[in-house]
Order: structure tokens, then C-alpha cells, then sequence
């Protein structure tokens, strides 16, 4: 059984990408493929709908950092919040919880 | 002249004619002609001339008499500008002029003619002091002038080339003196005559060299310019017209060049061949008179003579010169012959005179005549070279009597006896009158014994029969010796010229016509040395008498002895050989007479002559011990090997000479006194005294008899020996010690060395002198603290001259060494010296080290009580025993040695090859087998790497291997030391082994009966014997999984304590077990075992708790057998489960055992336990439970393994007596199932997984939160494992299992693949780690080889 994992591109002012579902090792590809799009220029990602997240995807969240300036968006009191804490994205990202 | 006065015209004159003439005039006119001094008269204005007769003969000349009357202007307008001044002067001023010799040029012959004249004008005035007229009174100086020029000159050049020895003189003479006569020789050309016939300038005066008239060559013949060759001896030639010849040409001192030249033969007196030409330009000013030129030709002699007296001188300085060359060449040939004629003389004398004396393979009889032939005439030429040199000698001068004062009796008398033999054996009668005389005669020996045997040599020659008679006499101021013979005689006609150079008497009967007829000649000249006379009486037929009478002499200066060739062998030898002798006979008898030589010493003969040192060998071998050197060098190199007694040694050879090998051999000191012996062809005293003074010890001129030759060197050796005995004492003593001896010189360098100093250093006698620093000081880098040691030493003993102690040195070789030293200083021969003696005691010392170490092995090998303890104590016992810088033991495997323990270098090292080899290799043999170098000398392979040994420890054996670094020689009871400590360590070997045997029996036993160590979850033990190292006690605890998930746990205390307490116990707890399995509950299984414990020695009394759970009741049933209560922990407190307690086991068997029953809730601790973990001396039982009860319920949270620990560290505290056992129980909570799932290597199963895990989470009751971060690690290690150990291979499986205990999940992530080497991204694995670590309360990783397992866990309720 796959992972849902939806991609949803908005253009005004900034790209946003926003993801719901699980991301595993199983859904990582796309996963990067989808922030790999876009080019060099800032990217916003939602991870608000995002309930599962491992190492692979912190990573690939890494990786996108180093391209543009991200900026990733949690939910109040989200799961990954440990994670992200844990893994110092903050060091190379904008991180914002609504 | 009055007549012509009277006769003149005087009409057209101002004066008019006589007749009125003044008085005055006719007065002076009177007085002029009655003088007979030259004079003249100017009368009136115009100055009317009137002269004289002398006037007109000497000084007018051709212009007598037209001068008369004429005014003197015009008379004497050629000169007017000089005297009409001076005229007027006079008739102006009234003074007359004086002027002597003045120069003027009258043409009065028709030419310009160079005059002086010394005349005065006075002035003749009137009363009133009016001038009237002037007088002159002249008298002409020419001749005198031009003489007195012409004489300076001569006079000049003649003075100036008295004093020349050479051409070149004389022309520059010429040059010079003629140069300052330009007047007379306006310039001058000397040539002189070339053999070829041309004339060459070689001077020239007032002309340049090269000028047209002054060719420098005039070739021969030609006569252009000048007419060299046609000029005949004493005729001059004159040539006219230089100005057409020549063109422009210097005028010398005048203002006109010369016209004419006169050309002069340059030839003496008595000379037909002209040495050349002298051309003097001559004066044109002068008429070429008889007087000029005689004076020319006068010159042209003069330049001759100087020519003629420098060639002859010349010639004699030529003559001198080559006289003195033939002088130079003649000493030269004279010396050379010295030198080339005496060696091959020798090397013909020496063959010949062996062979004759030969008696091992002696000559055949023709053979012997005709090489006696040759040394007849070989000797016979030997005496002729010598006479000559010597009468060459007193020739030249050279010779001179060296005379010391002699007893002339006693050494005429000695020379005699030296020919006595010749005429003994012919028979003629030999008188001696020889009286002492009463002083001493100066006489030079060499001389005198060449005057005696000469006159006696020439007696015998010509007396066949009869007597001779040789008396010496004291005749006032002269000693007078005289043969007399009764031989032939001398014709009184030849008596004058006896004496004469190679005189010899026609005629006369004698034994030989030989002789050259030097001998008298000689007589007479070395006589007349002397100062003394030789004179002969004879009558012939009847005999002669030869008388030689010399004065007695002063006491001289004296002189050193210089050894001259002794001519006595030869005069001997001579007139032996007339006598038809063996010659051989006198050489055996001699050589008889030399026995007693000493044959031990050892001859260095150094000659480069090949023959001449082959003749030396066989002349000195019958001897002594010969060796050889063809030159001084080599000479050298092998005294310094091998030190000679004696050198014998040619003076002039390549290489280094005589000299300069003598000198060397002087300057060392190891030769020093070696007495060396010249053999030289270079005679007379001055080559002697100089190679004496040079420090040799004995001079020999070639030829020389081999006699004497034997007689020196002995004589020289035994001085020799004499002189060394001592040193030679010395030496012996030295050598023949075993410690090594060494002498320092004042600045410690070593110039003496015996041969123990080799043994002990290594190092080389052959190469002292060794300067400091020494080679064998310790290496100041390696070993700085004994390199300052030594040299401290040093210091001390060349300050103090003592010095005792033990050193460090270092062998040749490399190794160290400690020596013990003994120094003390000493004087020989002015200098200090210090002695220093030392004996090599490094084994002496490593003998005590090694039987310390020994020792030292022993105690700790018996100290050693296990096979581990052994190895460690050989190792580091036998490493120090033998000083090895490394040691190992080896067991012995299929593929090779294996390194079981190793110490010192081969710690952290492999054995190489070679210790692998020698280990094998004594394997098989059994015996240490030492590991030698591959080195190139003996020495060197005396060396050791390392030695291999095998140790027999019953079983498989094992080796020993020991390293040597550097390699070391091993001595042969080191060696054997090293197999007998091999045996003894075996042994032990064998011993702890059979120790760790027992020991290891003794522990499976005892294990054997011990209670489980792996038990089931929820359960831990603890088990303390009381009696080390017994692991088993009297005490024992089991645990028992029974049927229905029920657990029976059981401890028990045996009386007793150690081995006998523990057997019973194994049995006890043996049967326990039995009768638990069989579903007997506790008091049923106790009850069972009274009977048993009845049954079993020691058994009755053992106390016992027995309990069966049943998780599922979640109830404990229970009895004891007189055993402490078990504790049981609840949510807050802790109970003692005492009921059902009853006796001891086997007191009162068959009676009924009662039981309890306790609800267990989950998550309460049971601790079950014996009196050792309460039990204390001083306190009951009581205080001890309560303790523990407390500590229980204290604890209760924790799981048990950290309970147990808990109880053991606060209850027994380090204060345990008794055997202990513990046993702690927790129920876990039931109803809460596990997880497990199984999945395959694939990601898509991931969520499942997830899915699953939330499930179980939420069924026990986790938070949300908990759960999803739970969810997120094991999420993470799954995807690890997934992607690490199997790389997504679906094939493979990851198993996760999940648990509850007390509310703290427990999951473990199991996975069977190798997890590669980390991912280049290790910054994502790390991440993956820290995610789980933060999201776990506790997780851990254990990586093995058969696959990798995460733990984690984590409370699920906040």
C-alpha cells in the first residue's frame, strides 16, 4: 500500500508546495522530485498535512535548501516538530509554524 | 821681409812711402822686423798691415806677401768679424786684448784651416792718447791645440781599453773616448771582419748606425761604401768626395761636414788578417797631414790592440772553462765508476765465491777451475778500480789522511798477520819485528794498512824463496817500517822510477806478472799524505828493501771513525790465489768461526736489486730467518707487520731511499730501535758519516765479503739484543699476559698494544697508534651517559696517571662490553707513559646478572600457578637471563609457529624467517638451535639474531623464541643454559597445566551444578559462593519452566559451606528439580524431599523455599522448608511470604509439608533469597529480614536485574560470609500481547508496518503523541534496515518485535544482513541515529556479523 502524498503548486508570489500524507522511503522519490521543481527560485513547503516523515525526507528537505532559499511550513504542535528540531533544518531554512 | 817692405808698391798706400813715413812708424816698423815673435802692425786709419818675418812664415801663409800694405780688413776679412771687434776695442779704449788659444779659421792654404792662435793687440797712440796704430803680437797654438786634442785622446781610448776583457768593451770604450773628439774625428766607423768576410759596425761615433755612410754590414768584397776589404795592414786609404758618396753627413763638432775619410786596417803588430777596418771622417777644417794621419792610425791601432788583447782573453776564458768541464766530467766519471763498476763486482764476486764455497751440491772440478778463474780476475779488478779511486782521490785533492794515533806496532803488526796465511803456505819464513813503540803515531789506518800491504804484497810477489821481514822503528821525530825480501831484486837503473805511475820493472822473477803498477805509486803517494818519505834498497838477486818513514804527527782534531772497506781480504785473496789455495777453505773455517749466531732473529734485507737481494738471502739464510723487500716502502709496510730484528738495506733505491726509510723507521715508535745496516756502493767517509749521523747503525760498502757482512749483522743483532733484552722482557711479559695491555703515550694515544688488547676489542694491533677518540668508547649518540663515563676516565688517568675501575667499551663488532681497568703512568726515555691494563669482565658480570635472573626465573615460575602465569614469567625471566631484546612463545600449528604470549620487542613485531625457521627446526630436533648471522667472517657469524627452543610441556610442545638485536654472540654454556631452562620451564609448563586442568574440571563441575544463569524474561539471579575460587557453595537457587506458563523457583542452604556442602546441594537441587517437573507443587516436592534429604550425607537440615507462579492465576503458591521467607513487593510496600513454613528437609521425613497461596499483581518484585544476603554476626535474623524487606520495597520500581544489584550492594555490602543466592521475580503484565511482525525488505511495507504499530500502541493505551514519534523511530530503524543491511533485497526479511513492560514499550528491530561501510551521506545516517535517539527514551544499536538489532524504548505515558 503506498503512502498518499499530494503535491499542490500554487505560483503567486512564491512557489508553494504543499504535502500531506506519510513520506517514507516507499514515496521519497516523488517527494523529491516534486521540490526538485521550480528551479533555483525560493520555494515555500507545507508540510502542515504531513503526519510521517523520516530521515530520507529530512534530507531531501536538505538538499532543497541548498539550491534556493526554503522555507518550510508545520502545523501547530506537529509531530515532526522534534524532528526538525532534533536535525537543525532551521540552519538552513526558514522554518514557521502557523 | 825688410826688403820687401822696401820693395812695396806703397804710392797707392795712405801712408805713402817710407820715406814719409812717421818716425814712429818707421820705429815700429824696425822693432817688428828685428822680432823674431810673429807680429804684425796696423798703421792709421785703415790699419795699413805691416808684418813681420815670422808673421808671414807661421801665420799669413799663402798671403805673403800680398797682405803688405793692404788694410787689415782686407787682409784678414775672413776672420774680421772675430778680431775687428777686438781692434777696435783697443783703438777706442786705449787697453790691449789678450786671447789665448783662440779659435780661427784662416784661409791662408787655400782652404778654411782650423787655427789657434794666442795673440794680444795694444794700441800704439800720440801724445795726445790718439790711437795711431795697433800692434799685434801672435804666436799660432795650433799644433800645440790639436796635439794636445789628438793625445787626450789617445790617451783616454788607450787607458779605457787597458781595462777591457771582451769586444763588446773595447768598442764601447772606442765609442765613448772617440765620441769626444768630434773635432779631429767628426765620426768614426769601426767594423770588424766576419769569418764570412763581411764586416760588421760595431762602432760608430758622431754617425747614427744605419746611416748611408754607416752601413751596419758591409758585405765582404764589394767595398761599397767603404773599402773594407782592400786595406793592407799599415796602409791607410783615404777617400775623397763623402758628400757625392754619402749625400748629408754629421760634421761632428764643426759646422761643415767632412769630405774626406781616412779607412785603417784593424790590425796588431805581427797580424797578416786585419780584424776589420777604422774609418775616421777627418777635420775639414785641417789638411790630412803626417801628423793627422799618424794620429788616425795610431787610433786604428789602438782599437786594434783592444781588439786583438779581448779576443785572446776571450780564448783563455774559453780554454779555462772547458778545462774546468773536463775536470767536472772526469770526478763525475770517477764517481759514477764507484758506483757502476763495485755492484756488479760484487754480484760476480758473491756467485762466484758461493759457488766455490758450496758444499751441498759443490762445484765439479772443471767447473771449479774455471770459476775460479773468474775470481781471480774479478778480484784482480776489484783491486784495480779500488787503486784507481783511490789515486784519483788524492788527485783531485779529495783524499786527505784522517790520522788518529795509533799504536802502530800492535796495527802493522795485525795487518801482517793477515797475509801471514799466503806466505805461510808458501813456505816462506815471516819475520815480525814489531816492537812497541813508545808513543802513539797519527796515522790515518785506512792508509797505512794500504802502505803495509802493498809493500808486503810486492815482497811476496817477488820473492819465491827466502823470508820476508817487516820491522818498524822509532827513528827520533819519524817512525820508520821496513820491508825487506830476499826476493829478485831491482835493477839500480829502475830504482828512480819505481815509484812512478804504472811503472813495473821489466824483468824481474815473481810470482805474477800482474799489477797494473799502481801499488808503489800509491806507496809513495799515500806517504807523501803523510808528510812522510818512501825510499828502496835493492840489490838484484839478492833482495830489496823498502823503508817508509813518516813523522810521529800531532794530536788533530779527532775524528769518528768511519768504516773504509777493508782492503786486507782482497791483498789476502790475491796473493792466496798465487798460491794456488782453496779460498773456499778460510770462508768454512769462518764461517765455522761464526757459530753460535743467533738463528731466531729475523733479517729484512730491502735492496732493488733482484740479484743482489737473492745473493743477501742465501748469504744470511743458514742463519738466520731472511725476508725480503724490493724497495723502502714495501720495506716499511712489512716491518710494521712483522717487526725484523735487524734491517739490512741498500741505500739508493726507488721509492724511498735508504735515508728516508731510515728515518721512518726511527720515527715510529713500535721501530724505533730496530738496527738498521747500510749496504752501499757510494764509499769514502763522507757517504759513511752520513748515513751514520742519519741513525744507521753500521755502514757496508759494496763490495763487500759475505764474511764480513755475516760478522756485522751478528754483531749488530746481538748489540741489538743486548740493547732490547730489556724491552724485549718487557714485551714478553706483556704479551704473555691474558688482560689486555695498552701503552698511552702523554696525549693518550695508544702506541703500544698486546695481543689480548685484539681478543678483547676486536680491533687490530696492526693499526696502533690509535688516537682518541677511541673506536671501541660507546657510541655517543646511542650511549651518551657511559661514552662520558669513558671519557671521564680517560680524563683522569692522563691527569693523574692512575686509574681503577670498570668501564663500558664497545667491541669492534658492535656489541658492549665492561671492562675492568687498571692505569698507572710511567717515564721511559723521557716521556710519561702510561700502562693501562684491563680484562674483559662482561661475563664475569653477566654470569652474576644471569644466575640473579636465574634465580629470579625460579622463584617466579614456582610463584606461577597457571599455564598464562608461566608463560608471562619465562618470558620476561629468560628475556633478562639472556639479555634479549625481545622473546616469544609459540605454539606449534599446522601452518607454522603461533604466537601464544610475547614480550619486549616481539610485542608489538612478527617473528620473521628466520625465527620461524629456527624454531622449526628445533622442533624437530629437540634441541636450541641458535639463529646465526649470514655474516662474512667467523666473527661475524658467531653472531646470533636469536635462539629457538623447544619447551616439552607433555603435550603438543611449544617454542621459545628469544631475539638478539643487535646480534650477539651467544658463548656455549649460554647456550646450554638456554636448553636446560627450556626443561624446567616445560616442566613447570606441564605442571600449572595440569593446575588449569583440575581447575577447569573443578569449574564445569562446578557450573555444572549451579542453577541456570539464563532465565526467563522477568527473572534474575544473583549467586555468590562464600569459599573462593569454588564457584559452587552450599546455597543454590533454580528456576523451572513448567507446564502452562507456570515458573517454579526455588532457593535452598545447605549446611555447611564449600566443596562437601555444594555436592550435597547438586544432589538436593537435582532431585528438586525431578520432583517439580513431575507437577508436585511445593509442599509435595519438599515432603518429597525429606525422604531423599534422609538418604544423602550432610543433606538433613538443608533449609529450602520452594514457589510455583502461574502468570496466568497471576498467583504464587509456596512452602518452605525452614528457609527465610521470600519478600513480595506491591504498589507500595513489601511483605514477607512466611507462612507455610515448616522443618527443615530430612528432620522429620514422611510428615505433610504446608503450602500458601499469594496473589501476584503485575509489576510486584518476589525476592527470594538465602541467609548470606542478610545474615550478620552481631544481629538476629529479624533485624537482617527487616533490612531486606525495607530494601525491597524500596526498590520496587525497579526490574529486577538492577533489584537484585540493588540488594546485593546495600545488603551484603562487601561483608558476605556465607554463600548467597538470589533470585527476583516480576509478573508482567498480561493481556498485554507483543508485537511481532515480519516483513519483507521492501519500503512499500512500511506503512503496514506503521499501520500495525499504532495498533498495538493504541491498544496499550500509549499517547497520540508518544505513538507517532514511537512511530517515526522504528520507523527509521526499519528503513535502515531495510536499506543498509539488505539494500532493498525483497528476499530478506526485518523482524520487529514490540513488548510492555511497566509501561515502558520496549521494541527491537532485527535485521540479518551485513550493514556495508557507512554511506558517503553519513550525515543523513547520523540524522536517522539522532531522530531515533530523540524520539526513544533509550535506544541502542548492536551490530554483529550476523546481522544488526535496534533497541528502543520509550515510557508511553508521560
Amino acid at each position: 500500500m503506498t503512502t498518499n502524498l499530494e503535491l499542490a503548486r500554487s505560483d503567486d508570489e512564491a512557489p508553494q508546495l504543499v504535502v500531506s500524507g506519510e513520506i517514507d522511503l516507499s514515496n521519497i522519490g516523488a517527494f523529491r522530485s516534486a521540490l526538485s521543481e521550480g528551479g533555483d527560485s525560493p520555494l515555500v513547503v507545507d508540510l502542515t498535512g504531513v503526519t510521517y516523515l523520516d530521515s530520507a525526507g529530512i534530507a531531501a528537505l536538505f538538499e532543497r535548501a541548498r539550491r534556493s532559499d526554503l522555507e518550510v511550513v508545520l502545523g501547530p504542535g506537529s509531530v515532526l516538530a522534534p524532528l526538525i528540531e532534533i536535525t537543525h533544518l532551521a540552519d538552513v531554512a526558514t522554518v514557521r509554524t502557523r | 821681409m825688410a826688403d820687401v817692405i822696401a820693395g812695396h808698391d806703397w804710392r797707392t798706400s795712405p801712408i805713402g812711402p817710407p820715406e814719409r813715413w812717421p818716425a814712429l812708424l818707421q820705429t815700429l816698423v824696425r822693432i817688428m822686423l828685428t822680432s823674431r815673435f810673429p807680429m804684425w802692425l796696423g798703421w792709421g786709419d785703415e790699419l795699413t798691415f805691416f808684418y813681420n818675418e815670422a808673421y808671414a812664415r807661421d801665420t799669413l801663409g799663402g798671403k805673403h806677401p800680398w797682405a803688405l800694405g793692404r788694410p787689415a780688413a782686407v787682409v784678414w776679412s775672413e776672420i774680421w768679424q772675430d778680431i775687428g771687434p777686438r781692434i777696435d776695442f783697443v783703438l777706442r779704449h786705449g787697453e790691449a786684448t789678450w786671447d789665448e788659444a783662440l779659435l780661427l779659421f784662416l784661409e791662408r792654404s787655400g782652404y778654411r784651416e782650423e787655427t789657434y792662435h794666442t795673440f794680444s793687440y795694444s794700441p800704439v797712440s800720440d801724445e795726445t792718447g790718439a790711437p795711431l796704430a795697433m800692434l799685434c803680437v801672435v804666436s799660432e797654438e795650433t799644433d800645440r791645440v790639436i796635439g794636445e786634442r789628438r793625445m787626450a785622446t789617445l790617451q783616454a781610448l788607450a787607458s779605457d781599453l787597458s781595462g777591457q776583457r771582451s769586444e763588446a768593451g773595447v768598442f764601447s770604450a772606442v765609442e765613448r773616448r772617440l765620441h769626444e773628439n768630434r773635432h779631429d774625428l767628426p765620426f768614426t766607423l769601426t767594423y770588424s771582419f766576419s769569418p764570412d768576410g763581411s764586416a760588421e759596425l760595431v762602432a760608430a761615433t758622431g754617425i747614427a748606425p744605419g746611416h748611408l755612410a754607416a752601413p751596419r754590414v758591409i758585405p765582404g768584397g764589394d767595398g761599397a761604401p767603404w773599402p773594407t776589404g782592400a786595406i793592407a795592414p799599415g796602409r791607410a786609404r783615404v777617400i775623397e768626395g763623402l758628400g757625392e758618396r754619402f749625400g748629408a753627413l754629421p760634421s761632428g763638432a764643426w759646422d761643415e761636414p767632412p769630405s774626406q775619410a781616412l779607412v785603417v786596417a784593424l790590425a796588431e803588430g805581427g797580424q797578416s788578417e786585419p780584424a776589420g777596418v777604422f774609418i775616421a771622417a777627418l777635420n775639414p777644417y785641417r789638411r790630412l797631414d803626417a801628423a793627422y794621419q799618424g794620429f788616425v792610425e795610431l787610433v786604428g791601432g789602438q782599437i786594434a790592440a783592444g781588439i786583438a788583447a779581448a779576443r785572446v782573453y776571450e780564448a783563455e776564458r774559453q780554454r779555462a772553462e772547458s778545462l774546468a768541464e773536463l775536470d767536472r766530467a772526469k770526478t763525475e766519471f770517477f764517481s759514477n765508476v764507484s758506483h757502476e763498476f763495485r755492484t756488479p763486482l760484487t754480484l760476480i764476486m758473491a756467485p762466484t765465491e758461493d759457488a766455490l764455497a758450496d758444499e751441498r751440491s759443490p762445484l765439479a772440478p772443471d767447473q771449479r777451475r774455471r770459476i775460479e778463474v773468474v775470481q781471480r780476475n774479478a778480484r784482480r779488478l776489484r783491486r784495480l778500480v779500488n787503486d784507481m779511486l783511490d789515486f784519483a782521490r788524492i788527485e783531485g785533492g779529495r783524499l786527505e789522511a784522517e790520522k788518529v794515533p795509533t799504536d802502530l806496532a800492535h796495527y802493522t803488526r795485525d795487518i801482517a798477520l793477515s797475509f801471514a796465511p799466503a806466505i805461510e803456505r808458501a813456505g816462506l819464513g815471516f819475520v815480525l819485528d814489531l816492537p812497541p813503540l813508545e808513543r802513539a803515531v797519527q796515522v790515518d789506518h785506512d792508509m797505512w794498512e794500504k802502505i803495509v800491504l802493498n809493500l808486503i804484497s810486492n815482497a811476496f810477489k817477488y820473492t819465491l824463496e827466502g823470508e820476508i821481514t817487516l820491522s818498524l822503528r822509532d827513528a827520533g821525530d819519524l817512525v820508520e817500517l821496513s820491508v825487506a825480501d830476499t826476493g829478485s831484486g831491482i835493477a839500480a837503473d829502475q830504482l828512480p822510477l819505481l815509484f812512478q805511475r804504472f811503472h813495473r820493472s821489466p824483468g824481474r822473477l815473481a810470482r805474477s806478472h800482474e799489477g797494473t803498477g799502481i801499488g808503489l805509486a800509491l806507496v809513495a803517494e799515500l806517504t807523501r799524505l803523510h808528510g812522510g818519505t818512501v825510499e828502496v834498497e835493492s840489490t838484484q838477486g839478492a833482495g830489496s828493501r823498502f823503508s817508509v818513514r813518516i813523522p810521529y804527527g800531532s794530536p788533530g782534531a779527532p775524528i769518528a771513525g768511519a768504516p773504509r772497506e777493508s782492503a786486507r781480504s782482497a791483498y789476502l785473496d790475491e796473493a792466496l790465489q798465487w798460491v794456488e789455495d782453496q779460498p773456499t777453505e778460510l770462508d768454512e773455517s769462518a764461517r765455522r768461526a761464526l757459530g753460535g749466531a743467533r738463528t731466531d732473529a729475523t733479517v729484512l734485507v730491502v735492496d732493488d736489486n733482484p740479484d743482489m737481494r737473492s745473493y743477501l738471502r742465501r748469504l744470511l739464510e743458514p742463519f738466520w730467518r731472511v725476508v725480503v723487500a724490493p724497495d723502502g716502502a714495501r720495506a716499511l709496510e712489512q716491518m710494521r707487520a712483522e717487526r725484523p730484528d735487524l734491517v739490512l738495506s741498500d741505500v739508493m733505491m726507488p721509492e724511498l731511499d735508504g735515508f728516508e726509510l731510515l728515518r721512518a723507521v726511527r720515527a715510529d715508535p713500535a721501530l724505533a730501535t730496530v738496527p738498521v745496516v747500510f749496504l752501499s756502493a757510494r764509499a769514502g767517509e763522507e757517504a759513511a758519516v752520513e748515513g751514520l749521523e742519519a741513525g744507521a747503525d753500521d755502514y757496508l760498502v759494496k763490495p763487500f765479503s759475505g764474511l764480513e757482512l755475516l760478522a756485522r749483522v751478528r754483531a749488530n743483532l746481538d748489540l741489538a739484543a743486548l740493547r732490547n733484552q730489556d724491552a724485549s722482557w718487557r714485551a714478553a711479559l706483556v704479551e704473555s699476559l691474558q688482560d689486555a695491555v695498552i701503552v698511552l703515550d702523554g696525549k693518550g694515544t695508544v702506541v703500544e698494544a698486546n695481543a689480548a688488547f685484539e681478543q678483547v676489542l676486536g680491533f687490530s694491533r696492526a693499526e696502533v697508534p690509535y688516537a682518541p677518540p677511541y673506536p671501541w668508547l660507546p657510541d655517543a649518540e646511542r650511549d651518551p651517559n657511559e661514552r662520558h663515563q669513558v671519557e671521564a676516565a680517560l680524563a683522569q688517568v692522563l691527569a693523574t696517571g692512575e686509574l681503577r675501575g670498570v668501564l663500558p667499551l664497545r667491541h669492534r663488532l658492535g656489541h658492549g662490553l665492561l671492562v675492568e681497568v687498571f692505569a698507572k703512568a710511567f717515564v721511559e726515555r723521557d716521556d710519561r707513559r702510561i700502562v693501562v691494563a684491563f680484562r674483559d669482565i662482561t661475563a664475569e658480570l653477566e654470569a652474576s646478572a644471569r644466575e640473579a635472573a636465574l634465580a629470579e626465573l625460579g622463584i617466579r615460575l614456582a610463584e606461577a600457578s597457571d599455564v598464562h602465569g608461566v608463560q608471562t614469567a619465562a618470558l620476561d625471566a629468560l628475556g633478562r637471563v639472556f639479555r634479549a631484546t625481545g622473546a616469544a612463545i609459540v605454539s606449534f600449528s599446522p601452518s607454522g609457529p603461533a604466537v601464544m604470549a610475547a614480550s619486549g620487542a616481539l610485542d608489538t613485531a612478527r617473528l620473521d624467517a628466520g625465527a620461524l625457521e629456527a624454531l622449526g627446526t628445533a622442533r624437530v630436533s629437540r634441541r636450541p638451535v641458535a639463529r646465526s648471522l649470514a655474516g662474512e667472517t667467523g666473527e661475524e657469524r658467531e653472531l646470533c639474531e636469536g635462539i629457538a627452543g623447544v619447551v616439552d610441556s607433555g603435550g603438543a610442545p611449544h617454542g621459545v623464541w628469544l631475539a638478539f638485536s643487535p646480534p650477539r654472540r651467544l658463548r656455549p654454556d649460554e647456550r646450554a643454559l638456554f636448553g636446560v631452562l627450556c626443561g624446567y620451564l616445560g616442566q613447570t609448563w606441564r605442571r600449572a597445566q595440569l593446575f588449569d586442568d583440575n581447575r577447569a574440571v573443578a569449574t564445569a563441575m562446578q557450573r555444572s551444578i549451579l542453577g541456570p544463569t539464563d532465565v526467563p524474561e522477568g527473572l534474575a539471579v544473583r549467586y555468590l559462593p562464600a569459599v573462593q575460587p569454588l564457584e559452587v557453595g552450599g546455597d543454590w537457587y533454580d528456576v523451572l519452566e513448567l507446564s502452562k506458563e507456570r515458573l517454579a523457583i526455588v532457593v535452598g542452604d545447605c549446611t555447611g559451606r564449600g566443596l562437601d556442602a555444594a555436592t550435597t546441594m547438586g544432589q538436593l537441587r537435582s532431585a528438586c528439580r525431578a520432583l517439580l517437573l513431575q507437577d508436585k507443587g511445593p509442599a509435595e516436592t519438599l515432603a518429597a524431599l525429606d525422604s531423599f534429604a534422609d538418604l544423602i550425607p550432610g543433606a538433613r537440615c538443608t533449609t529450602v523455599f520452594c514457589g510455583v507462579i502461574d502468570p496466568i492465576a497471576g498467583t504464587l503458591a509456596y512452602s518452605s522448608a525452614g528457609h527465610l521467607p521470600a519478600v513480595l513487593s506491591g504498589e507500595n510496600e513489601a511483605v514477607l511470604l512466611d507462612r507455610a513454613r515448616a522443618l527443615p528437609l530430612g528432620i522429620a521425613p514422611g510428615r505433610a509439608r504446608p503450602e500458601a497461596e499469594v496473589d501476584l499483581v503485575a509489576g510486584s518484585n518476589l525476592v527470594l533469597f538465602t541467609d548470606g544476603l542478610i545474615e550478620r554476626r552481631d544481629e538476629p535474623i529479624t533485624v537482617g529480614l527487616e533490612r531486606a524487606r525495607r530494601a525491597v520495597a524500596e526498590h520496587r520500581r525497579l526490574a529486577p536485574p538492577d533489584l537484585a544489584n540493588a540488594l546485593i550492594d546495600e545488603l551484603v555490602a562487601g561483608r558476605q560470609e556465607d554463600d548467597v543466592a538470589l533470585v527476583v521475580h516480576r509478573l508482567a503484565a498480561r493481556g498485554a500481547p507483543a508485537l511481532e511482525v515480519d516483513l519483507a525488505a521492501d519500503p512499500g511495507g512500511l506503512a503496514g508496518l506503521r499501520d500495525e504499530l499504532r495498533a498495538w500502541l493504541g491498544a496499550l493505551g500509549a499517547d497520540d503523541r508518544v505513538a507517532a514519534e514511537l512511530l517515526i523511530a522504528a520507523g527509521e530503524a526499519v528503513a535502515n534496515a531495510m536499506e543498509h543491511a539488505y539494500d532493498f533485497a525483497t528476499a530478506e526479511r526485518v523482524r520487529v518485535r514490540g513488548r510492555i513492560e511497566d509501561d515502558v514499550a520496549h521494541l527491537l528491530v532485527e535485521d540479518h544482513g551485513t550493514w556495508r561501510e557507512p554511506r558517503p551521506s553519513s550525515a543523513d545516517r547520523g540524522r536517522g541515529l539522532a531522530i531515533m535517539e530523540a524520539l526513544a527514551d533509550q535506544v541502542t544499536v548492536r551490530h554483529g556479523p550476523r546481522g544488526t538489532v535496534v533497541e528502543m524504548s520509550r515510557r508511553l505515558r508521560a
